[in-house]
């Protein structure tokens, strides 16, 4: 748990500042107590980042703004249940939102599948490329050195999974492999993942 | 799915963190965290991992229509709560009178009795998990568990003062997993809960957080009935 704490204050560090998972946590803790003006700071500091996660895998302006609507009214309802999550606040507010971005995959697709369109509609051809080049550069040390211990098709799976929101039929049609396999490949590269991490 | 495979759980728990598991599937298991804590924890440790590959992500800055959105949500919220507490205090002005026996009675009962009601702890379903009372100064925790309660006998379920001030959270000791308990609390537990609004529920190993601050998740939380 603790090396998880300190990768997420380093992901938080690169980005924002040093100051930023403190005074996350604090906003956080303001916003339990019914403090509206400290939403709306809470907003100004991860907006960003929320939404270019959101933008990432719902891969539509008009449905990820809405997303971050209701992520930013979910996380005021339940601010409270925050408070003595110290320590993860950015992986709660993260979670948060990718969950809801997955929710709102699921229904996207429930309604092309209902008009028939073939799966790659929702694939974005950009995206493997991406998964490709992710690593390395901007994640963490501990979390770069496993994925680089892991096969380039397991890499480029929970690349595409995490990041694009891909189901396993999506990242199976991206990369131009049998379901079976990618279900395979996913399997043991987060198995690895895990082993190598708490190592 | 036999869910009393752990290994099975724990690889479920990554593909919910990672996002593949889908459908019927991810609300089976969304509704098999809410009861079984260790499947909980799993997908906590697996947000952990995973999180540092978000930082590959480009952040965007959103138009300035998302927050008036946000604004105008939180408001008609706001509006609606309002709309329901008034509708509240009427339907309470009419049960006024059949009630004053039963005040009578109840007023009789809290005047001679030396403790009082401070918080009830429910789950999601407001299905009531613990009792905690406390004297009027709050020297001292009596901590019942109730009937919806689920033991843990590998967990223990810790107590913990949440600063209003924003501090860190103060350990006020283990709750009773069946019967009664009696906490008496420390200068230090008095004072974080006379400075506390809020006390939570964290999931620990047996005997307690190890470290003084809540390892595992945080189950419940709950406002403190003022002094």
């Amino acid at each position: 748990m603790d090396h998880a704490r300190s990768t997420v204050y380093a992901l938080s560090a690169r980005s924002k500042g040093a100051d930023e998972p403190e005074a996350v946590e604090q906003l956080l803790v303001r916003c339990a107590q019914q403090d509206q003006r400290a939403l709306e700071e809470l907003y100004s500091l991860v907006a960003s980042q929320l939404f270019g996660l959101l933008l990432r895998m719902l891969r539509s302006p008009a449905l990820a703004e809405e997303a971050l609507q209701d992520v930013m009214v979910r996380v005021w309802q339940r601010a409270d249940q925050f408070v003595a999550y110290r320590g993860r606040a950015m992986t709660w507010l993260m979670s948060i939102a990718r969950y809801r971005a997955i929710d709102l995959l699921r229904m996207q697709r429930k309604q092309v599948t209902l008009d028939e369109a073939p799966d790659e509609a929702l694939v974005d051809a950009g995206a493997a490329d991406f998964a490709d080049s992710m690593t390395s550069q901007r994640s963490s040390r501990a979390l770069d050195d496993c994925l680089s211990r892991l096969t380039a098709e397991q890499r480029k799976c929970i690349a595409l999974a995490y990041v694009e929101g891909y189901s396993q039929d999506q990242i199976a049609t991206a990369i131009d492999s049998p379901l079976g396999t990618v279900k395979s490949w996913m399997r043991r590269g987060l198995s690895s993942l895990k082993r190598c991490l708490e190592s | 799915m036999n869910y009393q495979n752990r290994a099975l759980i724990d690889e479920l728990a990554s593909q919910y963190a990672i996002g593949t598991l889908r459908g019927a599937a991810r609300l089976r298991f969304e509704r098999l965290c809410r009861h079984d804590t260790d499947a909980l924890l799993s997908v906590q440790r697996w947000e952990d991992r995973l999180i540092d590959l978000a930082s590959a992500i480009t952040p965007v800055r959103p138009p300035a229509t998302v927050w008036r959105g946000i604004q105008q949500r939180l408001d008609n919220r706001r509006a609606t709560q309002e709309h329901s507490r008034l509708w509240h205090r009427q339907r309470w002005a009419l049960a006024a009178g059949v009630a004053m026996m039963v005040f009578a009675v109840t007023l009789w009962t809290v005047l001679s009795s030396s403790t009082h009601v401070i918080a009830t702890i429910v789950d999601a379903q407001q299905a009531q998990l613990w009792r905690i009372e406390a004297p009027s100064d709050r020297d001292a925790l009596h901590i019942e568990a109730l009937d919806a309660l689920q033991a843990d006998a590998s967990h223990a379920y810790e107590l913990w003062a949440l600063s209003a001030a924003g501090g860190p959270p103060i350990s006020l000791g283990l709750m009773p997993q069946s019967g009664n308990v009696e906490l008496q609390l420390t200068q230090a537990q008095r004072i974080a809960l006379a400075g506390a609004r809020q006390i939570a529920i964290s999931l620990e190993p047996s005997g307690g957080s190890p470290s003084g601050a809540p390892t595992g998740p945080v189950l419940y939380v709950a406002a403190i009935a003022p002094g």
